[in-house]
């Protein structure tokens, strides 16, 4: 017998050992240890069925008892009595399920279909990377796990972890990789692809001499580890990608589902054992929190590293209510049957409403507070004890007082979160911890974004249509209370968004003048609120359509730092190509170089020059072609649109040319062209003729985002697309400032300023800088 | 069962099954009539598919009465998002003398590809039990919208609704439904739609 203190790395089902835990010891050892996992699970309804159900589970091997038990479904007034089955081995159970809910589909489940780490973590409070104290025999069977540290620390100790990186030399849809690079212990390495023989020899060596925790990969789940597998075969060598050697690769299907309103396509997932294999590329939010991120979201949903790298913030929450719900002894239903309680009409329109929205005053405004309430709809689930299985509040005052399953899942999330905001708040900028912490930070953050739209979810075991509606209630009740409280203040509010105010006042001019407001928000809210920030300028965009009409959350302006914020205008979506968001991008660059109002018009100028070289570069197929990929998503399958967009149109093409077809939810990217096929699939095998190129919708494309920067200053889109076409009209444009802050967009458009292509001349420029 | 082919359905209705089948499950006609069936009284709505806008309902309203606020009160809504909700929103309601039940976008939640063939068909032929035994005792009117192609193996649940239906109202608008896509068979004759091989 010995005991070791180590970090928990990984663990998965085994169908003799029950689980099996990979544990990197404080001496840097990577250790396989075994544990007996028996898993219990519940069955409730006529006792007649229960009993034919108890005579059918007597007769199952591997069923340890039968009983008959109370638990409690927090849907259900009373505790139930339910039949518990408690089965040896987590597979046994997955199996033995499968038969007991064809044969007995009326009878009602709970506890059936937990993941064995989620249940193995409301067991024994474990979680990817607990840092545990541990007895072991000597054939490593595992006798007894203290951890050691919680989900909820804010400054958790990590091993050294071990890391390799492996990218193929191309993107293997549209090329064809020569050679992988490999990056490892600060070396670096190339593979070549074409002995499969050697390749796989050499890469066994790198596996055992590094024996890697995380293999992180481009392109892993769905062309490097399959491409790699079948050299392996034809080499005739098993590769070491599983650090368990008893274990091939496990395959997860890919998937295409809905979800925040759009629809996602999962691609096909390499798991391994006893090491965690990432593909960046099909890491939900590699992007944005990187491993950091990724440990931290594993961490707190208790979820394995690499199923938290891979599912949305909605798994995850989802994870955590069952979690919640196991450690406090509530029953998992297998599928949600509660359903909403009968209302009226008028109840409907009444309750059935999101978030509040005052539309903005459009127009250029100078010295805006942005005040936000932080995590404001998970605030609303906490204060408001908001959960589907206790009495609702009107407002954000609870009705009941002992918290429910969503908000006790979500309190030590939003206390870590905002506790690791302060923490950071305290850090120099450039600051490593700084780095790693907002990384964590932000993996906190999907997590409660998510856990609002969570309650309303179809599927979700502990959601409610009914909780979901409170929640925005108590959003627009305490969003109104904020507004009173400011304008009381003698503060003008400029736009409402959900969680958010701009305000201005005379004389407010800086962070110190906006606190009074933000204190007394906070006092009679009881919510937090922090400013984002005191803009320079902001200007409030109308909608393209009619100007007349004021647009929520389309706007851009600069804070006192310099940073620029922006919103709802080109450079924010997805499916503009990178050349219009650069453009735009260094527009607003320039312009943000103004201190003032009184400053902008010097700046238009050489923005307006920016937008001008662009044309002449697309005009004379100076762009890189890299830079006009369109990318979009396709939502349905190819077959099923009856007007094919531009990138269904491209997506046809590609199935016709290489037979790859594209999923729902898959990205399609192509280029706009001239002639009878009016776009180009970007994946094609086809290399794209220049001379193809439909340079008029690039121009128009460029148009439009550069409208949205120029309209405040008087040029409508349909003007700047003419002269960006044609060059045929003159531009009027003149900036004047009338009062003190306010400044209507339809008053900045003046008469008389005459200009030809050449943009805004100095002569403009002098003019306009004129008081 | 009947094709009915008349312009409106004329009220009051009969205690039978009706099914209204058109593009966005006949939602349009649905809400008119719970607008002019809350004229007469109470009227149960089971929202299968979110097609219970309450806007539309109140405006047809404001044409028929001076009180569209309170008749709007006669609605008795109840949403379904998942197929198990609806069977458990269809068991749950008790039948009253008078009371008609529309049925907005039945097979909505049985498309759900999450859920197996079998067990939609399972939870399906009971949800159908409940509407036919609801039926004999006040008016149902159940509406459906044409499968997407996506959806082709699960064509047969429409075809079990239609089968249990004493009149059908087809919206004229109605475009064909979408041919059934099937996989390329291994042994000539031995096809199979793409879902439930």
């Amino acid at each position: 017998m010995s005991t070791l203190r180590g970090w928990l790395l990984d663990l998965y089902e085994d169908p003799a050992d029950g689980l099996r835990l990979w544990i990197i010891s404080e001496e840097g050892e990577r250790l396989c240890l075994r544990q007996p996992m028996p898993i219990t699970f519940y069955a409730a309804g006529e006792a007649e069925q229960l009993r034919s159900l108890w005579k059918f589970l007597r007769k199952q091997p591997g069923v340890l008892s039968l009983s008959r038990e109370t638990r409690r479904d927090v849907f259900l007034p009373a505790p139930i009595p339910v039949l518990q089955a408690v089965i040896d081995n987590p597979i046994r159970q997955t199996r033995i399920f499968r038969d007991v809910q064809k044969q007995f589909p009326h009878l009602t489940y709970y506890d059936s279909d937990i993941s064995v780490t989620t249940r193995h973590a409301a067991l024994y409070g474990t979680f990817p990377m607990a840092f545990c104290e541990i007895e072991a025999d000597d054939d490593n069977n595992l006798q007894s796990l203290r951890v050691l540290n919680t989900r909820w620390d804010l400054s958790p100790v990590f091993p050294v972890f071990r890391t390799l990186a492996i990218e193929p030399d191309c993107d293997p849809v549209r090329g064809t990789p020569k050679t992988l690079k490999l990056h490892f212990q600060q070396r670096q390495k190339s593979l070549c692809l074409d002995d499969p023989a050697e390749l796989i020899s050499r890469l066994n060596s790198i596996l055992d001499e590094v024996d890697p925790d995380f293999i992180l990969t481009q392109w892993g789940d769905n062309w490097l580890i399959p491409e790699l597998l079948k050299l392996s075969e034809q080499a005739g060598e098993t590769l070491h990608l599983n650090r368990d050697a008893e274990r091939d690769v496990r395959w997860q299907k890919e998937l295409t589902y809905f979800s925040y309103g759009q629809i996602i396509y999962r691609a096909e997932e390499a798991h391994l054992f006893g090491r965690c294999h990432i593909d960046q590329r099909n890491a939900m939010m590699w992007k944005d929190y990187g491993l950091d991120g990724v440990l931290e979201s594993a961490r707190v949903t208790a979820q394995s590293i690499e199923r938290a790298a891979r599912v949305s913030p909605g798994s995850g929450i989802s994870a955590m209510q069952m979690l919640t719900a196991l450690e406090h002894q509530i029953l998992v239903p297998w599928h949600k049957q509660q359903v909403e309680e009968f209302k009226n009409g008028m109840d409907l329109i009444h309750r059935d409403r999101g978030g509040l929205i005052y539309q903005p005053i459009v127009g250029l405004h100078s010295d805006v507070g942005q005040i936000d309430f932080i995590s404001m709809y998970p605030a609303i689930i906490i204060k408001g004890n908001i959960s589907p299985e206790v009495p609702l509040p009107n407002g954000i005052v609870p009705a009941s007082d002992e918290l429910g399953v969503v908000p006790l899942t979500l309190k030590p999330l939003y206390e870590k979160r905002v506790a690791l905001k302060l923490n950071q708040a305290n850090l120099r900028k450039g600051d490593p911890i700084a780095k790693r912490d907002s990384a964590r930070a932000s993996a906190l953050k999907w997590l409660l974004v998510v856990c609002f739209g969570f309650l309303g979810y179809k599927n979700a075991r502990f959601g409610r249509i009914e909780a979901h509606e409170a929640v925005t209630n108590g959003g627009r009740e305490v969003l109104i209370r904020a507004k009173e409280i400011a304008e009381s203040m003698g503060f003008e509010v400029l736009h409402l968004f959900v969680d958010a105010l701009w305000l201005k006042k005379p004389g407010a001019v800086n962070k110190r003048d906006f606190q009074d407001v933000l204190n007394e928000i906070t006092e009679q809210t009881g919510l937090g609120v922090s400013l984002d920030g005191v803009y320079r300028w902001v200007a409030f965009l109308p909608s393209r359509a009619d100007s007349r009409i004021p647009v929520a959350n389309r706007y851009f302006g600069v804070f006192q730092d310099g940073s620029s914020k922006v919103r709802g205008i080109e450079v924010r979506r997805r499916d503009t190509p990178p050349w219009v968001s650069e453009i735009q991008t260094r527009m607003m660059d320039t312009l943000a170089k103004a201190y003032s109002l009184e400053a902008l018009p010097e700046r238009l100028n050489e923005a307006f020059n920016l937008f001008r070289s662009a044309l002449t570069d697309m005009r004379e197929g100076k762009v890189p072609v890299e830079k006009l990929v369109v990318t979009c998503r396709i939502t349905h399958e190819l077959e099923a649109y009856k007007s094919p967009t531009p990138a269904v149109r491209a997506a046809k093409q590609l199935l016709e040319q290489t037979g790859k077809r594209v999923r729902p939810g898959q990205k399609m990217r192509f280029i706009y062209t001239r002639g009878e096929q009016d776009v180009s699939a970007w994946e094609s095998s086809e290399k794209l003729d220049p001379s193809r190129l439909d340079k008029e919708k690039y121009i128009e494309l460029m148009a439009r985002a550069a409208s949205s920067v120029l309209y405040p200053f008087g040029i409508e889109n349909e003007e700047l697309k003419q002269w960006a076409h044609s060059a045929t009209i003159t531009l009027p444009l003149k900036f004047e400032r009338q009062d003190a802050h306010v400044r209507p967009i339809c008053n900045h458009v003046r008469p008389g300023r005459v200009e030809r292509h050449a943009g805004l001349g100095g002569r403009a420029s002098r003019a306009a800088a004129q008081p | 069962m009947e094709h009915d082919l008349r312009s409106e359905l004329a009220l009051p209705l009969a205690n039978e099954l009706l099914v209204v089948f058109g593009p966005h499950a006949g939602g349009r006609r649905m809400l008119d009539l719970s607008a002019r069936l809350t004229l007469r009284g109470p009227v149960y709505m089971l929202d299968c598919g979110n097609r219970s806008n309450m806007y539309h309902v109140a405006k047809e309203l404001r044409t028929l009465t001076g009180d569209p606020a309170g008749m709007l009160k006669n609605i008795r809504l109840s949403r379904a998002f998942t197929c198990y909700q609806v069977l458990s929103l269809l068991e749950k309601i008790r039948p009253e003398p008078g009371v008609p039940i529309l049925i907005l976008d039945l097979l909505s939640t049985f498309m759900d590809e999450s859920v197996h063939l079998d067990e939609s068909v399972m939870l399906f032929e009971k949800t159908l039990t409940c509407i036919q035994r609801t039926s004999h005792l006040v008016p149902v009117v159940v509406s459906a919208k044409p499968l997407l192609s996506i959806s082709s193996p699960r064509l047969v649940l429409l075809g079990m609704l239609k089968g249990q239906a004493t009149h059908i109202w087809e919206e004229l608008s109605l475009d064909p439904p979408p041919p059934v896509e099937y996989q390329p068979a291994l042994f000539p004759g031995a096809l199979l739609p793409r879902e439930g091989r």
